[in-house]
C-alpha cells in the first residue's frame, strides 16, 4: 500500500533516525548533509536503506515513502503500527486502558470521555508538580514550569481494540557521552515527570491498599515523597471511578531513544477510587497549602488595645464547605477588615492555609482587599 | 487497447528487456510523481534496492524526429521542469523508445532471433535552463546515448562514483 502524503509529511528525519537505530539498524554511509546509508540484517539477507535527513531534494518524498515501504517489508507488519511507533520513538508514552462492561464498543460516551481527558491531564500535572517538587497538596497556582510541560504532550491517534487513550511524552535522544551515566537529577525535565508518574502510580497503589487494610491515612503520607498528592489521588479516583471503567491499567514506557526508565504497569480497580478520594480529602484537610486564596465575610475582629495587630475571622470556602478561617493582619490591613465587617463586603486575602486542631488559619496574610463590586454581580 | 498506451507497454518491454540483461532490477516509484515512471537498481529485491541507483520517464513515440545529431523530443513543461532539477539525492534521465507508426511493425521474430523496433535513447535534463515555453519543450537525446546494456552499466557505474548519469 503507498503511503499516503499527509503521514509522509508527519514524519521526521531525526525521528526516523532514532527509529531505525532502536530497531537494530545502523548508519553505514553519510552522504553529506543531505542522506545517510542504513543497514540492517534480517535473517541472512542484509536490506538497505536510503534516509533523507534534509527536506529540500525534489525527491525527499519519494524517499520517505521508500524508507516506510522497506520497513513495512521488513518488519511484516502494517504500516500503520509502524508510523505510530516512529512517533513514539522520541516520546516517553503513558498509556491508559479502560475495562469494563461500557467499554466493550470500543467506544465511550461524551461525559466518561470528558472525565477521562480531564482526569489524565490532572494527573500529568500532578506529576509535573511533583517533578518540581513533591507536596502533599498543589494549590491551584501550579509551577509554571509544570504547565508548560502540559502544553508538549501530546495525544496520539486512538488504536483500535479496547478504549485506550496514548499519551506521548516527547523527550530529548540520549548522546552517547564519556563516563558515567546521567543522575536522574541532571535527567531532563520532560524524562523526570515521567519516572515521576510512574514512581507516583506504584506509590499511590501500594498506599491504597495498604491504607484499605489498616484503615489509616499514614501509607498515603509515607509516599508524598515518591509523588503522590492529593492532586494525583483525585485524578487516579476520577479515572477509575467517573470514567465507567471497572479497571484503568496504566503503563508507563521509556522512548526508544532514551533508555533509562523501566517500564510500570499499575492497575486501579474501581474500588480503590473512594479509598483514593478520601485520601485526597485527608491531604487537603491536613496539609499546609501554599498561595491559597481565601473569599468569605469577616464574622469577627479582635484587637487588644495599644496592639498594632489585629485577629480577624473570616467565613470563606474551604474544599466546598463554608469554614471559619483565622487570620492574623497587620496595622494597615485592620481597617480594610472594619470597613469589610461594617459595610458586610467580602473580602479577599492570599496566605497559607492550615488546620490548627479543628481550626483553620490562614498564615501570612497578603493582599487583603475588599472584593470589587463589579464581581459581586 | 488503444494506441498510447500498447505504446507504453511495449516501451516498458524494451527497458524491462535491456535492464534484465544487464543484470539490474526495475521498480516503480512509491508516491505518484509525474517525472518519474521507473527506478534502475543496481542489485536486490523491490525490498532492497541496492546503490546505484537511476530514476527515469520513460517516453515511446513514433513520430519521425530523429535528426542528425540527436531524437528532438517534445517534453511536457511540467515534466521538464521536474527533470532538470539538480537537488535530487537519485538522479533522473529521460528515456525515449521510438517505435514505427505502425503496431505490427514494432516486433519481428524467428527462430533464431527476436527484433524490437527502433531503439531507446537516454538524456540527463540536470541543471538545464528554465525555459519561456508554455507548452511543450523540445529536447534533445544524442544519437551516441542508445539505452543499450553496455550503455546501462556505464552510466550505473558514473552514479556510484558520485557522477552525473
Amino acid at each position: 500500500m503507498k503511503p499516503d502524503t499527509e503521514s509522509l509529511m508527519a514524519l521526521r528525519p531525526l525521528e526516523l533516525a532514532a527509529y531505525l537505530r532502536s530497531r537494530g539498524w545502523h548508519e553505514a554511509e553519510r552522504l553529506g548533509e543531505r542522506a545517510s546509508i542504513w543497514l540492517a540484517r534480517r535473517g541472512g539477507e542484509e536490506l538497505e536503506l536510503l534516509l533523507p535527513l534534509d527536506p529540500t531534494p525534489g525527491d525527499y518524498m519519494s524517499r520517505l515513502a521508500e524508507v516506510v515501504s522497506t520497513l513495512e517489508a521488513a518488519e511484516a507488519r502494517p504500516r500503520s503500527e509502524i508510523l505510530d511507533d516512529i512517533a513514539a520513538t522520541t516520546a516517553d508514552t503513558v498509556r491508559f486502558r479502560f475495562l469494563g462492561p461500557t467499554f466493550e464498543q470500543h467506544s465511550v460516551n461524551v461525559e466518561h470521555g470528558v472525565h477521562i481527558y480531564e482526569n489524565v491531564r490532572e494527573l500529568l500535572l500532578a506529576a509535573a508538580c511533583a517533578a518540581v517538587g513533591p507536596r502533599p497538596v498543589f494549590s491551584t497556582r501550579k509551577p509554571t514550569r509544570a504547565l508548560e510541560y502540559l502544553t508538549t504532550v501530546q495525544l496520539a491517534p486512538p488504536a483500535r481494540g479496547s478504549y485506550v487513550v496514548t499519551v506521548r511524552s516527547p523527550v530529548p535522544p540520549t548522546l552517547a557521552h564519556q563516563g558515567a551515566p546521567l543522575p536522574e537529577a541532571d535527567e531532563p525535565f520532560e524524562r523526570r515527570v515521567i519516572s515521576t508518574l510512574a514512581t507516583s502510580l506504584a506509590g499511590a497503589h501500594r498506599a491504597a491498599i495498604r491504607a484499605a487494610s489498616g484503615a489509616t491515612f499514614q501509607p498515603f503520607h509515607d509516599e508524598v515523597a515518591s509523588g503522590v498528592s492529593a492532586n494525583l489521588c483525585e485524578a487516579l479516583a476520577g479515572l477509575v471511578a467517573r470514567s465507567g471503567a471497572r479497571t484503568c491499567e496504566i503503563t508507563v514506557a521509556e522512548a526508544p531513544s532514551r533508555p533509562g526508565l523501566e517500564e510500570r504497569h499499575v492497575s486501579f480497580s474501581a474500588d480503590v477510587a473512594p479509598v483514593l478520594r478520601e485520601a485526597a480529602r485527608v491531604f487537603r484537610a491536613s496539609a499546609l497549602r501554599e498561595d491559597f486564596e481565601l473569599e468569605g465575610l469577616v464574622i469577627r475582629l479582635e484587637r487588644g488595645e495599644g496592639a498594632t495587630t489585629g485577629i480577624v475571622t473570616v467565613a470563606g470556602v474551604v474544599d466546598s464547605s463554608l469554614r471559619k478561617v483565622r487570620l492574623e493582619l497587620e496595622a494597615n490591613d485592620y481597617p480594610t477588615a472594619i470597613e469589610a465587617h461594617l459595610k458586610a463586603r467580602p473580602v479577599r486575602c492570599e496566605g497559607e492555609l492550615v488546620r490548627e486542631g479543628r481550626a483553620h488559619v490562614l498564615r501570612h496574610p497578603r493582599r487583603f482587599v475588599l472584593k470589587s463590586e463589579e464581581r459581586e454581580e | 487497447m488503444d494506441i498510447n498506451q500498447r505504446k507504453e507497454k511495449f516501451g516498458e518491454a524494451y527497458l524491462r528487456a535491456v535492464a534484465s540483461v544487464a543484470g539490474f532490477t526495475l521498480y516503480r516509484p512509491e508516491v505518484d510523481d509525474d517525472s518519474v515512471d521507473w527506478g534502475i537498481a543496481a542489485r536486490g529485491t523491490e525490498v532492497l534496492r541496492r546503490r546505484p541507483r537511476v530514476e527515469l520517464q520513460l517516453k515511446c513515440t513514433s513520430a519521425d524526429v530523429l535528426r542528425e545529431d540527436g531524437l528532438h523530443f517534445a517534453l511536457g513543461l511540467r515534466n521538464y521542469e521536474q527533470l532538470r532539477e539538480t537537488n535530487l539525492l537519485v538522479p533522473r534521465i529521460l528515456l525515449v523508445v521510438r517505435v514505427p507508426v505502425e503496431p505490427g511493425e514494432w516486433l519481428s521474430q524467428s527462430e533464431r532471433e527476436l527484433t524490437l523496433r527502433h531503439c531507446a535513447w537516454w538524456v540527463s535534463l540536470r541543471g538545464l535552463e528554465p525555459t519561456p515555453n508554455t507548452g511543450t519543450v523540445t529536447v534533445v537525446l544524442p544519437r551516441l546515448q542508445v539505452l543499450s546494456p553496455g550503455a546501462l552499466h556505464r552510466m550505473m557505474e558514473r552514479i556510484n562514483r558520485g557522477e552525473a548519469p
